[in-house]
């Protein structure tokens, strides 16, 4: 059975950025962020790790465009290498989050009853934990490192991403080609996957994009108080901390990599922002 | 309404159970020996039989996690593996400035996030709103320690206006890290504030107030705000979700001496136990501010007061 068809059109709302600029700008800058992260091997000007301590601290321009810093390593270097750490960090813990969520709000939104209540029912327990509690619960636990936070990252993810699929899925469940689905005697598995799953997907990319953004906010925050990826990896949160005890005399040093999380974390903000105007308009 | 209030109270205690679950289960995601990570390689064998049989790490889960929520029932937290002191203790005496900080921020974003949220609803589609939406949008993507250390740069080191960090200096102490920590609340309020209040002016109470003769303001303040603040008192109780979390990053910018800098020292020097009962502690308050939230609507909202009562 092939997916639903109005999904089809879902594609075509993508001729619509063109008419919003700020959706556009945002998705050049987050595309520049994506080239910078992936190609950083070869496009850094310098080797992130390599220590030159006669050029510690040295100021933006010059040899070093954004300046050295506190062992002399470049920091647009670091900057670039940090972007695809950032990314990594926050599409493989949106991802984990994505899965995961998807599943369970699927499950709970289609079949209701007991299911429903036991999931949902858990997914308020994990709500009740503060922002970032959650996260430092797991991390000091499984202990720092650039794995454990994404798997911190996604564990926090998990029970928005749920909330969101239930919640379409229980509109779903009860639209037209569901039961028509089911009186030709498809699964409910089957259903699931070809009818309630494709039509649920394009807003969940809205807010997979938005989420983004958090995980990406949240990643420097756990690299910040020395809980992510560890020295000497190039971590924004991280060079943003070490720069902070050089904050008088060298104050490019944390805020060149603290511009460039709260830029990246702004554009996909706007993304998703224009992305979910953009689907919300085509399925009104 | 009396049974509403018991099946929230019912419920908050289920939730608080289920936090204790997550915590106690985390514990058993340590890698490796925890006595190891707790006591150092250099510790001994009986010192780690002893920890063991204290943490009862030789017994099953079930058993472990029973002694666990009847330990926290009874205020008993363990102790710290680095000072020794009881865990309650400790956060009990980091707790008192965390709170006052919480608090002076709250009072921030209630006193900018709000105004500022009514305006430019008041004003949708001008320069004005437009320049309030920017500013919030700009303070949900700044990181929180970013905030804190462009306003020490600027106003600590540069200007010389503000202590850098502690709280030694008064209420002048508090100015910094208070405006840091509601940053990102102001701009959550503003946009919730906005966006409540343009449904609510589009009502027709709104358009009989007006029809009556009555001044703007009146129309805008009195019967306006009171219906649009709702949705904007939940949002208020979720930011202190985030002032908790935001709490830890402030703390370690600011050197204050509150939970979240001790958590991440905790968290530094492997002191688990400690780390969890900071966690729990949190979390718990954060169950009891939102159930009092709850509890509050039916004060604040009639059609909910009567829903509660059928």
């Amino acid at each position: 059975m092939k997916p639903a068809p109005d999904v089809a059109a879902a594609p075509g709302v993508f001729g619509r950025w063109t008419r919003d600029p700020v959706t556009l700008v945002s998705l050049v800058v987050v595309g520049l962020v994506l080239v910078v992260g992936i190609g950083a091997p070869f496009l850094a000007p310098y080797d992130p790790y390599a220590q030159n301590l006669p050029d510690r601290r040295a100021a933006p321009g010059g040899r070093f465009l954004l300046g050295a810093d506190e062992f002399g390593r470049d920091v647009l270097s670091r900057v670039m290498y940090g972007a695809g750490l950032a990314l990594r960090t926050a599409v493989v813990a949106t991802g984990i989050g994505l899965v995961s969520g998807t599943a369970l709000g699927l499950l709970a939104g289609f079949f209701g009853g007991w299911l429903d209540d036991v999931i949902m029912r858990a997914m308020d327990v994990l709500l009740a934990f503060p922002y970032l509690l959650l996260a430092i619960a797991v991390v000091s636990a499984l202990g720092p490192g650039e794995i454990t936070t994404q798997i911190a990252i996604g564990f926090w993810a998990l029970p928005s991403f749920a909330r969101v699929v239930r919640s379409s899925t229980l509109s779903l469940r009860e639209r037209d080609f569901v039961e028509a689905a089911r009186a030709q005697g498809a699964g409910a598995l089957r259903i699931i996957w070809c009818h309630v799953l494709p039509h649920a997907m394009w807003p969940l990319v809205a807010f997979a994009t938005l989420f983004v953004a958090r995980a990406i906010l949240l990643e420097s925050a756990l690299s910040f108080l020395g809980l992510g990826a560890q020295p000497p990896a190039a971590s924004w949160g991280g060079m943003v901390a070490s720069g902070r005890d050089y904050l008088r005399i060298a104050p490019h040093i944390a805020l060149v990599p603290g511009v460039a999380i709260a830029l990246t974390v702004l554009a996909f903000n706007l993304l998703g922002d224009g992305l979910r105007d953009i689907f919300q308009g085509g399925h009104a | 309404m009396g049974r509403y209030v018991l099946k929230r109270l019912v419920w908050s205690v289920f939730v608080l159970l289920g936090v204790t679950l997550v915590i106690q289960a985390t514990m058993s995601l340590v890698s490796g020996d925890p006595t190891v990570i707790l006591l150092g390689e250099t510790a001994t064998m009986e010192q780690r039989a002893a920890l063991r049989g204290e943490l009862g790490l030789d017994r099953p889960f079930v058993v472990r996690y029973a002694t666990y929520v009847t330990d926290v029932a009874r205020g008993n937290l363990g102790r710290s593996y680095r000072s020794r002191r009881p865990i309650l203790e400790e956060i009990r005496d980091a707790f008192p400035p965390t709170l006052k900080l919480s608090l002076v921020a709250l009072l921030i974003t209630v006193v900018i996030g709000l105004p500022a949220g009514v305006l430019s609803a008041v004003r949708a589609n001008t320069a004005t709103d437009r320049l309030v939406t920017a500013v919030s949008l700009l303070g949900l993507s700044v990181p929180v320690f970013l905030i804190g250390l462009l306003l020490i740069y600027l106003l600590a080191y540069r200007w010389q206006v503000f202590p850098v960090g502690g709280m030694d200096n008064g209420a002048a102490s508090y100015v910094l890290p208070a405006v840091t920590l509601a940053l990102t609340s102001i701009a959550v309020i503003s946009r919730m504030t906005r966006a409540s209040m343009l449904d609510v002016l589009g009502e027709d109470f709104i358009r009989t107030a007006r029809a009556k003769g009555l001044a703007e303001a009146v129309v805008v303040n009195k019967h306006g705000l009171k219906a649009a603040l709702v949705p904007v008192v939940t949002a208020l109780a979720l930011q202190v979700g985030l002032l908790i979390g935001g709490a830890v990053l402030t703390e370690t910018v600011f050197s204050w001496p509150g939970i979240g800098r001790l958590m991440v020292t905790a968290i530094k020097t492997r002191d688990l136990l400690l780390v969890q009962g900071c966690v729990l502690v949190l979390a718990a308050g954060f169950v009891v501010i939102n159930l009092l939230t709850d509890l509050s609507y039916t004060l604040l909202d009639p059609r909910i007061r009567h829903e509660a009562s059928a």
